[in-house]
C-alpha cells in the first residue's frame, strides 16, 4: 500500500468577476500515490491549470478538500527565468524567498547544475542560453525547495518539436532519479501517454473527471521516447483521442 | 577580450568600422566648429547685428569676466543644484508613491482621476502659488523641478508595476512569496529599464521646471543671468549662458546613460 501524495475531494471552483460567475471545475476528486506520474488531459479552457492552482495553494477552491503530503513545485508553460539574474540566482529564487539556509541551498543547486549539465553556464544571464537548457534551469529552480509533488502546467509547450522531445525524456529521468511525484498538465495526448502512470481526462468546461486510463505498456519503466514505440501505444492514443472528443469541422 | 589570431577579413572589417566612426565624428565637429566660425565671421561682417544676436568672440569675453568675478561659479552651481534636487526628489519621490499605490489598490484607483488631471495641468502654472507660498527664492525654484517631474514618474512607473509578467508573479507566488518579497524581487528589478528611462526623462524636465522657476523669481542661477542678460540687451550673457546650460544638461543627461549601461548589464 504506497502512501498517498496528493488528494482532491469533491473539489469545486467558481470564479466571480464583474462580468459574471465562470463554474471551472464542478466535482473533481482525484487521488495520486508517491512516486505516480499522473497526466490531466482535457479541452482546452476546460480547468486545467485551475486544479493546479488549487493543488498549489494559489487558489482556494470554493468547495471541496484538499489534502496534500509534502511540498508541491510549480513548472509553468514558460521557463519565466529572470533576465536580471544569472542561472545560479535564478536557480535559488525559491530557497531565497523561503528564508532558507543560503549557504546549504547554494550548494544543493550548484550540484544539481552540475549533475544536469549546466555547470558551464552558472554565471550566465538566461538571454545566453537556448530553450531547452532554459527550461532545465526553470526545473532545477523548481527542485532548488526539494519538493515532493511537482506540477507541470503544459512545461514544455514552449519548446520545439525536438527539443520538446528531449526535454521530456530528460526531465522524466530526472524526476524519477530525484523520486519525486508529478502531476502533468498537457494538451499533448502522446506526451501524457509516454509520461505516465495514469491519465485522467476531464469534460469540457465545468470540469469533471470524465475518465481515467491506467498506462499499461509492454515494458514497465521505459523513459518516454522508448515508450513511444511500443504497440499498445497507439491504442490508448486512439482511445483518448476519441474521449477528449475533437471534432475538426471542414 | 585580444584576440591573437584575426582574420584578414576581420581586420578589413574593424578597420571600415573605425574610420567610419571617425568620418562621423569629424563631421559632427566640423559642424561646431563652422557654425561659430559663420556666427563669429557674420556678426564682424555686419551681415547680422551683434548687439541682438551677440557673436562668440563676445560671449568668450563675457565667459571670462564672470569667470574672474567669480559670480559665473555661484550662477552655474546654484542652478546644477537647484535641478539636482529637484530630479532627486522628484524620481525618489514619484518611484515612492507609486510603490505606494502599488501596494494599496483601492489607494491607486482613488488617486487616478486626480493624478489624471494633475498631469494634465501646465505645472508653470501653478509657479505663481508657489513664490506666494515659498517665497521668491530657492525654495519656490526646487519645487516648481519637483512637482513637473514627479506626477510623470508616478504615472510612469505605477504603469510599468502593473504590466510586470503576472506568470513571473505566480512564479514567486508558488514559493510562497510576500508581497513585500514580490515588490523588491519581481516588480522593481523588472521594472528597472523603466525606472532608468524616467530619469532620463525626468533630467530634462527638472531642467525646465528650474530655468522657468528662475525666470520667475531668483537672484541667482542660469535662468536668472538670461532673463537679466535680456533686460538690459547684453545677449553676450544670455548666449553665454545658454551655452553653459546646453553642456551642463548634456553631461547629466550622459551621466544617467552610464548609469544604464552599468546597471542593465543584463540586457545585452
Ligand atoms: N482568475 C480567474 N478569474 C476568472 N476566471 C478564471 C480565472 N482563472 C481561470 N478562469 C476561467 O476558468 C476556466 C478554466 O481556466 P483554466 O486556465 O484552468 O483552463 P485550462 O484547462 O488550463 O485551459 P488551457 O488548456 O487553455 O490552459 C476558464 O474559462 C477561465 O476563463
Ligand atoms: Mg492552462
Amino acid at each position: 500500500m504506497s502512501v498517498i501524495k496528493v488528494e482532491l475531494q469533491n473539489i469545486e471552483m467558481k470564479f466571480q468577476t464583474v462580468e459574471g460567475e465562470t463554474e471551472a471545475i464542478r466535482n473533481v476528486s482525484l487521488s495520486v500515490e508517491a512516486g505516480e506520474f499522473v497526466s490531466i488531459v482535457g479541452p482546452s479552457g476546460c480547468g486545467k491549470s485551475t486544479i493546479l492552482n488549487i493543488l498549489s495553494g494559489l487558489n482556494k477552491s470554493t468547495a471541496g478538500q484538499v489534502r496534500v503530503n509534502g511540498r508541491m513545485g510549480y513548472m509553468l508553460q514558460k521557463d519565466h527565468l529572470f533576465e536580471w539574474r544569472t542561472i545560479l540566482n535564478n536557480c535559488l529564487v525559491g530557497p531565497e524567498v523561503q528564508g532558507q539556509d543560503m549557504k546549504a541551498a547554494r550548494e544543493s543547486v550548484i550540484h544539481l547544475l552540475k549533475t544536469y549539465g549546466l555547470e558551464n553556464f552558472m554565471h550566465h544571464y538566461p538571454n545566453q542560453l537556448s530553450g531547452g537548457m532554459r527550461q532545465r534551469a526553470a526545473l532545477i529552480r523548481t527542485l532548488a525547495v526539494n519538493p515532493d509533488v511537482l506540477l507541470l502546467d503544459e512545461a514544455f509547450s514552449a519548446l520545439d518539436y525536438q527539443t520538446r522531445l528531449t526535454m521530456v525524456d530528460e526531465v522524466w529521468t530526472i524526476l524519477k532519479k530525484e523520486n519525486k511525484t508529478a502531476i502533468i498538465v498537457t494538451h499533448d495526448i502522446a506526451e501524457a501517454i509516454s509520461m505516465s502512470d495514469r491519465i485522467i481526462v476531464f469534460s469540457h468546461r465545468p470540469a469533471e473527471v470524465k475518465s481515467i486510463y491506467s498506462i499499461e505498456l509492454a515494458q514497465a519503466g521505459n523513459p518516454p521516447l522508448e515508450n513511444r514505440k511500443d504497440e499498445r501505444f497507439r491504442h490508448y492514443f486512439d482511445a483518448i483521442w476519441k474521449e477528449l472528443d475533437v471534432h475538426v469541422t471542414g | 577580450m585580444s584576440q591573437v589570431n584575426i582574420s584578414p577579413e576581420r581586420r578589413d572589417y574593424l578597420r571600415r568600422t573605425h574610420r567610419k566612426r571617425m568620418l562621423v565624428l569629424i563631421t559632427q565637429l566640423f559642424i561646431l566648429m563652422a557654425f561659430f566660425a559663420v556666427w563669429e565671421l557674420a556678426a564682424r561682417m555686419q551681415w547680422i547685428d551683434p548687439f541682438i544676436t551677440s557673436q562668440p568672440s563676445g560671449v568668450l569675453k563675457t565667459l571670462k569676466s564672470l569667470h574672474a568675478g567669480g559670480s559665473l561659479y555661484l550662477h552655474v552651481w546654484t542652478t546644477i543644484w537647484e535641478t539636482f534636487v529637484g530630479f532627486t526628489a522628484g524620481t525618489a519621490g514619484g518611484l515612492l508613491i507609486a510603490v505606494l499605490l502599488w501596494w494599496s489598490n483601492f489607494l491607486s484607483r482613488v488617486s487616478e482621476p486626480y493624478l489624471v488631471v494633475l498631469n494634465a495641468l501646465p505645472k508653470v502654472a501653478l509657479g505663481p502659488i508657489l513664490i506666494v507660498w515659498m517665497g521668491n527664492g530657492m525654495g519656490a525654484i526646487i519645487a516648481m523641478a519637483l512637482l513637473i517631474s514627479i506626477i510623470v514618474t508616478i504615472i510612469s512607473m505605477l504603469n510599468g508595476f502593473l504590466t510586470v509578467d503576472q506568470d513571473k508573479i505566480k512564479l514567486l507566488k508558488t514559493f510562497g512569496a510576500s508581497r513585500y518579497q514580490i515588490l523588491c524581487k519581481v516588480i522593481l528589478p523588472a521594472s528597472l529599464p523603466n525606472i532608468i528611462s524616467a530619469l532620463k526623462v525626468n533630467v530634462g524636465l527638472s531642467w525646465v521646471g528650474v530655468i522657468m522657476g528662475e525666470f520667475l523669481v531668483s537672484k541667482a542661477g542660469l535662468g536668472y543671468l538670461i532673463i537679466y542678460g535680456s533686460q538690459v540687451f547684453k545677449l553676450d550673457i544670455v548666449m553665454a549662458s545658454v551655452i553653459i546650460l546646453a553642456v551642463a544638461a548634456a553631461a547629466m543627461y550622459l551621466g544617467v546613460s552610464y548609469l544604464e549601461k552599468k546597471m542593465l548589464k543584463w540586457q545585452q
